[in-house]
């Protein structure tokens, strides 16, 4: 789901680093309003490793492989800290192994970055009527995990075709984007399931990690 | 008027014989006709099997000089126009993945050429970046 160089028109790589810029300094607006802005960066730290170590885990689904992409989970766990660790991985990424590209670097924070932030939002409102229940708190998880890789297949697929360039064939371009929609459902039940199953754990082992505001 | 005969006669053979001695040589010409092969995978190395390839000449790097199709194999095969020396530029593109690779064509002509790392050196890489961001963590621990 990383759109790489040369894809994308200038105005849309320029537009992804315009909404990227506002959803970073909005994200950081936020985390400067907490009482102590630095206790969360260890957590933060080691969950852009995480994301940065997940996009280099394959699992093979015909006719694709995808990769966990864990955005739901660091919504979850790093709230308004979420999107800055996505962009700092996908700039690693980016920079050191072209997955991605510096160009649309903006447009890939904005297909992964913004289904994090969702998921915060969605978690922060969940979990005051689902924490208590350990079945509904999974479910929780599932939902987010799964409709965060789902929102960012969308956005990207939807990126895709409506600026495909002119020399390209346009037909079979369209029918390989959905083959690769089609192969990412998968993934959401995986990444679901995945998630759900982190949530509970940590409720059991770890509660205060589920704490971000 | 015998021995002009002989002499005339002499004089046409020794014109025409080197004719017949090329009409029994040979000629042998060679040009270099030389085909690139290009293999597109995924950075999981899978193939990238179906995906488009356009091809730029040097002299014209907005338009097309030619299109086509990886096989199943991700494998591409294309004779460049070698008059037209320079930087060709080979786009691969399925489903919003791809890359460019440049080919250079001229008297130092590129017999071989990838993008992308090793093996090693990504383990290496993802290592530099996976310890960076656990230090990270750590100092702001303390």
């Amino acid at each position: 789901m990383h759109i790489p160089d040369g894809i994308l028109p200038v105005a849309v790589c320029a537009s992804g680093y315009g909404l990227t810029g506002l959803a970073t300094w909005y994200s950081l607006k936020k985390i400067k309003e907490k009482e102590d802005p630095r206790k969360e960066i260890p957590k933060a730290s080691l969950g852009t490793a995480a994301f940065f170590v997940a996009s280099w885990i394959s699992i093979p689904i015909p006719p694709a492989s995808v990769h966990l992409v864990l955005t739901g989970l660091l919504g979850i766990l790093l709230g308004y800290y979420a999107f800055p660790a996505v962009l700092i991985s996908l700039f690693f990424q980016a920079v050191m192994f072209q997955h991605g590209g510096l160009t649309t670097l903006g447009v890939n924070a904005i297909i992964l970055g913004l289904p994090a932030i969702l998921a915060h939002y969605t978690y922060t409102i969940g979990k005051k009527f689902l924490y208590k229940n350990n079945l509904k708190y999974g479910i929780l998880g599932f939902i987010i995990g799964s409709l965060s890789i789902g929102i960012s297949v969308i956005l990207f697929y939807t990126i895709v075709i409506t600026f495909i360039p002119a020399n390209i064939d346009v037909n079979a371009e369209k029918i390989a984007s959905l083959a690769f929609v089609i192969s990412h459902i998968p993934l959401m039940i995986i990444e679901g399931i995945f998630t759900a199953f982190v949530l509970i754990y940590l409720k059991k082992v770890k509660p205060e990690m589920l704490e971000a505001k | 008027m015998y021995k002009n005969i002989l002499f005339a006669l002499i004089l046409v053979t020794l014109i025409i014989s080197p004719a017949f001695i090329y009409a029994h040589g040979a000629e042998i010409e060679y040009n270099a006709n030389i085909t690139y092969k290009i293999t597109a995978k995924y950075d999981n190395g899978k193939p990238m099997a179906g995906a488009q390839v356009i091809i730029y000449a040097p002299d014209n790097p907005s338009t097309p000089w030619k299109k086509g199709v990886c096989d199943e194999n991700g494998n591409f095969t294309f004779i460049p126009d070698t008059s037209k020396k320079g930087n060709w530029t080979i786009q691969v593109r399925k489903a919003g993945h791809g890359t460019s690779i440049y080919i250079p064509i001229d008297e130092k002509m590129a017999t071989s050429g990838k993008t992308g790392y090793s093996s090693l050196q990504l383990i290496l890489m993802i290592g530099c970046v996976v310890w960076g961001l656990v230090g990270t963590s750590l100092y702001f621990r303390r």
